[in-house]
């Protein structure tokens, strides 16, 4: 299905460009020339992104992208004349995903959106059941078996798990893992090594191989074959 | 004299190439009456828009104007302003002849 892109910009050429663009590149485009008539086409249109100029006259885009917030998630990227690394603070502050300087070309928009399409699409549908050898994980259930065995694991030791078969072909570092697991960690970090070590002997009690390989000075692996999607 | 506009092309499609270049006259055409008529308290506005705008059609050197005034016209009216505004129209309008002399694309 085709992606819709609304253009918000009250510079004609600039929105006569965006659009030829876009449609160039396979999107639809739908386009306005202000702030109200923009809100209006979101309505109507419900895109898959928003081009927005800040720079729009009596209601700005960082106005119009708070409104936008306020009502929904869609993408919004800034396309502005405005360089400064304040002014892209502020407009991340008012929501938006992406910031792009005027001067930019044509083709650097069309990638830009395309990125930010990919990365909406991703985070609306985090993965949530892992497959590796005999290991099965499903997050929503929080449970995780090998082969029909379910293992009786704490919060933290599922976590881990769920973070060694969310990257099944990476070391994960233990900074990650610390991160991930705990979210902010000040002490030792064998803390990792503790927990993991009760991973794999439960794992591994089940009838399991053994997971969690430990890469030296850096972190662990799963150290299975993740299953093809 | 100024530097020839549009010369340097960036890779774009053809379409969006012929774009570029059939728009640049009218776009450095409304940039010279936008200076020309603005008011002194939406100078610095109108030439930050237009540094911008310029900038996407390929017009460097007429960007690189705007730019300059847009920075001498933030302090509001002065002579340094009406220097750089006179610089930036003679480039605009140095441009815009260049443009009519080479003809479309």
């Amino acid at each position: 299905m085709t992606d819709t892109i609304l253009s918000i910009d009250d510079d004609q050429d600039i929105r006569d460009l965006i659009s030829l663009a876009l449609t160039e590149a396979g999107y639809r485009v739908v386009s306005a020339s202000d702030g109200p008539s923009g809100i209006a086409a979101y309505h109507a249109n419900q895109p898959d992104l928003i081009v927005l100029d800040i720079g729009l006259g009596a209601m700005d885009g960082l106005e119009v992208c708070r409104q936008l917030r306020a009502v929904g998630t869609t993408p919004i990227v800034f396309v502005t004349s405005r360089a400064e690394e304040v002014d892209q603070l502020v407009g991340f502050a008012a929501g938006a995903d992406d910031y792009l300087t005027k001067p930019f070309s044509p083709r650097l928009l069309v990638a830009r959106v395309g990125t930010v399409l990919r990365r909406g699409r991703g985070a609306e549908q985090p993965k949530t059941r892992f497959e590796a050898g005999p290991l099965t994980v499903d997050v929503e259930s929080r449970s995780a078996t090998v082969d029909a065995t379910e293992l009786d694991l704490t919060r933290t030791e599922f976590d881990l798990l769920v973070m060694l078969m969310d990257n099944p072909r990476r070391v994960v570092s233990r900074q990650a893992l610390l991160e991930g697991v705990w979210g902010s960690w000040y002490g030792d970090d064998h803390v990792v090594e503790v927990h993991m070590s009760r991973l794999r002997t439960k794992v591994k009690a089940a009838g399991g191989p053994r997971i969690g390989v430990a890469v030296r000075g850096v972190g662990y692996k799963l150290g299975l074959e993740p299953a093809l999607e | 004299m100024p530097a020839d506009p549009g010369d340097a092309e960036p890779q774009e499609s053809p379409a969006v190439a012929a774009f570029l270049a059939e728009r640049r006259a009218d776009v450095l055409r409304r940039a010279i009456e936008t200076l020309e008529t603005c008011s002194t308290a939406d100078l610095a506005g109108e030439a930050h828009r237009l540094a911008g705008t310029l900038g996407v059609f390929g017009l460097d050197e007429a960007s690189a104007a705007a730019r300059a005034l847009m920075a001498a016209a933030r302090s509001g009216p002065s002579p340094d302003m009406s220097r750089e505004l006179a610089a930036t129209l003679e480039v605009l309008r140095g441009n815009a002849a260049s443009l009519q002399g080479r003809g479309p694309g």
